[in-house]
């Protein structure tokens, strides 16, 4: 048994952490606001290289070998320090793996050919997203409503997709639906849109949502829109994909409990009330003391999720309660810190000039969309 | 840091071992715990004795001497091999675990904070392969958490100490050969001014007061220990008579505890998988079965799937926490903070766990039909001794908030 990282995960997540804390966070808030994020931070994000890291070398990747496999680990690590700095930024930076992961893992081999040595090697952030949310109140990865049938010309997709991060511009878009006449197995086929003008696609308004606003969220509407499945065979992806957004989205919710504890950490350190710094309350002190240990939970819970599908996925084997775990902790706790840090900052937590009420927007949306994050 | 790969996985001869353990502990503890629990002071002296083989076999839960690798002889008994037994065990009883032999909780303090010579005087007894005790005398009627409220003294008296004060909840504290006092030599010095004394059974002015009538952990022997002018030799001080300050009193009975509470959270966690194990047994065995539902949203799932999910990855959460806690012990970093979090976590899950189970079993899991009720009245004192969850809470914010005990009282 060992529980540390090792010698190049730690550098990896020390070498994020250092670029998400001076190149993100200072300017979130702006972002948040201006509902834009800054394009020369993407791509500088991108040029860091860490969606590459799983990729062999006739594919455009980094990795030694062509039968390497993206680390669900590694993009734990990666997701957990975006998402500390800022969700929406989170989100856009790390969509191409969205396309990256599934085609690396179960692609066609013809497809990951004609697709990643282009997107790999830009040099800019490619205009590449994943599709997997759909608006129905029961939506889980397990019962997509977007479904694929056959024609001659090969799959078209019918269905509603939300929440798509950079759907507004993607050129490459991995969408999740299910076969047609297989209403009763829990599972969903990946399919790529390629090209920005795909037939049967079409593109909505930006979402209003409660959080994050810096990345444009969209809906897309398919209408028998020509896609190519990405699989190299069918019903290979349905529970590695299921279980690496699972682990997505346990890895953003740390990353946001994280900074949301820390946040109000200090706050409570300098704010004074009746003669001493707040967090001299036990009540307040208890608070922090309750999120910190249960951050520290939901790293372990996370690593542990990424570690067995790292492990055993390529033997065949399901990470789905490991997965299942940490995500459903890590969407609950999430919002419970960015409540409490709220609640610790008082008036000032309702403020949009701190960050406690941005945590509290952007931790209410981790519960309500698997899919959003793959690793 | 390390080259070597992340894993969460025992090795293929310690899951062995557990495997082993798992059904020691069904057969040989949980039916004997269920027995004493109805015996409050009748000790199941036949799983005291099968642990005490067990142990003797080298495949024991020892937090004395486990924790320097001495315990069984082998390389691999550390902190954290010896957590994972101490789950598996308590899978099986908890409260039989804490009658287990050997040096105990007072055990833990000599190896932390004594002298080479101490731990030859007064550990090697316990390898002797015979059935011994020891015991931790801290807690007083007036006296738990706050250490430095201790009212039992202790005075020099040429080449002596005279103790005298009354000792409570000491665990197998009637039966042990050894036990370690801490009492006050100034009590001016509030919390500076504790030290720890080694008192051996027999010594004349030690006595055995009552024995504690307890809602749960009832195989578990508690004590009261009474000391009157009882004499001990001065080498008996427990460390150096100057010690360094971070060995010095309160802080070597911290020291102590920072090696004992990932044992006591894994412990808390065995008795939280039990619960849950149980129960979801008894739901599947009824009519239209039961599955946990994992990967679907909560729209999806019933409030019973709802409620067995969230347990279980309030499990993992306290599993892994301890199994941390235990991991930096091992690797000589500190983990005061870990270990804090681990028990804070384990108490506070097991008591939640045993909780909801007895409520979704309905009115059954109230009566001795299920070994629910016990489990839940077992799991409270895991959220009590060694640090109530209050004060690991302290810890914790003082260690995140960079407060003295004195900016965070």
């Amino acid at each position: 048994m060992q529980l540390q990282l090792d010698e190049e995960r730690a550098l990896l997540k020390d070498t994020v952490r250092a670029f998400a804390k001076e190149q993100v966070r200072p300017h979130a808030r702006t972002w948040e606001e201006q509902g834009a994020l800054e394009g020369a931070a993407l791509d500088q994000a991108w040029q860091l290289g860490f969606a590459t890291l799983g990729i062999g070398p006739s594919y455009g990747g980094a990795a030694e070998r062509d039968d390497a496999t993206p680390s669900a680990l590694s993009n734990t690590l990666v997701l957990e320090e975006l998402a500390w700095a800022d969700l929406g930024f989170a989100l856009a930076a790390l969509s191409p793996l969205h396309v990256a992961v599934p085609l690396a893992l179960v692609g066609h081999e013809g497809l990951k050919r004609e697709v990643l040595p282009g997107m790999l090697g830009s040099a800019t952030l490619p205009k590449a997203t994943g599709a997997w949310v759909e608006s129905s109140r029961s939506y889980d990865l397990r019962a997509m409503r977007t479904r694929s049938s056959l024609t001659a010309q090969g799959p078209v997709l019918s269905g509603t997709k939300t929440l798509v991060p950079r759907g507004d511009i993607a050129e490459l878009t991995v969408v999740a639906a299910r076969a047609r006449g297989d209403d009763e197995a829990a599972s969903f086929e990946p399919y790529l849109l390629l090209g920005k003008n795909v037939s049967g696609l079409s593109r909505g308004q930006r979402c209003e949502v409660i959080g994050p606003r810096a990345v444009p969220l969209v809906d897309l509407t398919l209408d028998e829109a020509n896609a190519r499945p990405l699989a190299h065979k069918a019903g290979i992806a349905h529970g590695q994909l299921l279980e690496r957004a699972l682990v997505g989205s346990a890895a953003a919710s740390l990353g946001v409990a994280r900074a949301a504890v820390e946040y109000a950490v200090d706050y409570a350190r300098e704010r004074k009330a009746f003669g001493r710094a707040i967090a001299q309350n036990q009540s307040i002190a208890f608070m922090l003391a309750e999120g910190a240990m249960d951050v520290e939970a939901l790293r372990w819970l996370t690593w542990k999720a990424a570690w067995k599908i790292d492990r055993d996925h390529p033997k065949g084997e399901s990470a789905l309660a490991e997965a299942s775990r940490a995500a459903r902790f890590g969407a609950e706790l999430a919002f419970r810190v960015s409540d409490a840090c709220v609640q610790i900052l008082g008036g000032h937590g309702v403020i949009r000039d701190h960050l406690a009420e941005l945590f509290f927007r952007n931790s209410r949306t981790l519960a309500a969309t698997p899919g959003w994050f793959m690793v | 840091m390390t080259t070597h790969a992340l894993d969460f996985d025992p090795t293929e001869k310690e899951a062995n071992i557990l495997a082993f353990l798992h059904t020691f502990a069904e057969n040989a503890m949980r039916p004997a715990s269920i027995i004493a629990d109805a015996h409050e002071h009748e000790r199941p002296q036949g799983a005291i004795e099968a642990l005490h083989q067990l142990q003797s076999g080298g495949m024991g839960y020892r937090s004395g001497s486990a924790v320097d690798g001495t315990g069984d002889g082998s390389p691999a008994a550390k902190a954290l091999t010896s957590i994972l037994r101490a789950e598996e065990l308590s899978w099986g009883a908890a409260s039989i675990l804490l009658s287990r032999p050997g040096p105990g909780l007072g055990g833990a303090a000599i190896q932390a904070s004594g002298t080479p010579a101490q731990k030859e005087q007064w550990l090697k007894r316990y390898e002797d392969g015979s059935v011994r005790f020891g015991a931790m005398a801290l807690t007083e009627s007036n006296a738990g958490s706050d250490v430095s409220a201790i009212e039992t003294t202790a005075v020099q008296d040429g080449d002596h100490w005279l103790l005298n004060g009354t000792k409570i909840f000491a665990t197998n504290g009637a039966c042990a050969d050894v036990v370690v006092v801490w009492a006050t030599v100034d009590k001016s010095k509030g919390k500076d001014g504790i030290r720890a004394f080694i008192v051996e059974k027999g010594t004349p002015g030690f006595s055995i007061g009552r024995l504690e009538h307890k809602m749960g952990i009832r195989a578990s022997e508690t004590a009261e220990l009474v000391f009157q002018d009882c004499r001990i030799p001065r080498a008996n001080l427990l460390g150096e008579e100057n010690p360094s300050a971070e060995k010095k009193g309160f802080k070597g009975a911290m020291a102590t505890f920072d090696l004992t509470r990932p044992g006591v959270a894994a412990m808390a966690v065995g008795i939280a998988r039990a619960a849950l194990e149980h129960t979801v047994q008894v739901l599947e065995s009824e009519s239209g079965g039961f599955h946990l539902g994992y990967g679907r949203s909560r729209a999806h799932l019933s409030a019973l799937q709802d409620a067995v999910q969230a347990m279980d990855a309030q499990i993992e959460a306290a599993r892994l926490l301890a199994r941390r806690a235990a991991y930096l012990l091992d690797q000589k970093q500190p983990n005061a903070l870990e270990a804090s979090m681990a028990k804070a976590k384990a108490g506070r899950v097991v008591v939640d766990v045993c909780a909801t189970c007895v409520e979704l079993l309905g009115p059954a899991a109230l009566t001795r039909a299920h070994p629910l009720e016990m489990w839940l009245r077992d799991s409270k004192v895991f959220d009590i001794f060694e640090g109530t969850g209050q004060v690991q809470r302290l810890v914790i914010a003082r260690r995140i908030l960079g407060y003295t005990s004195k900016e965070l009282p």
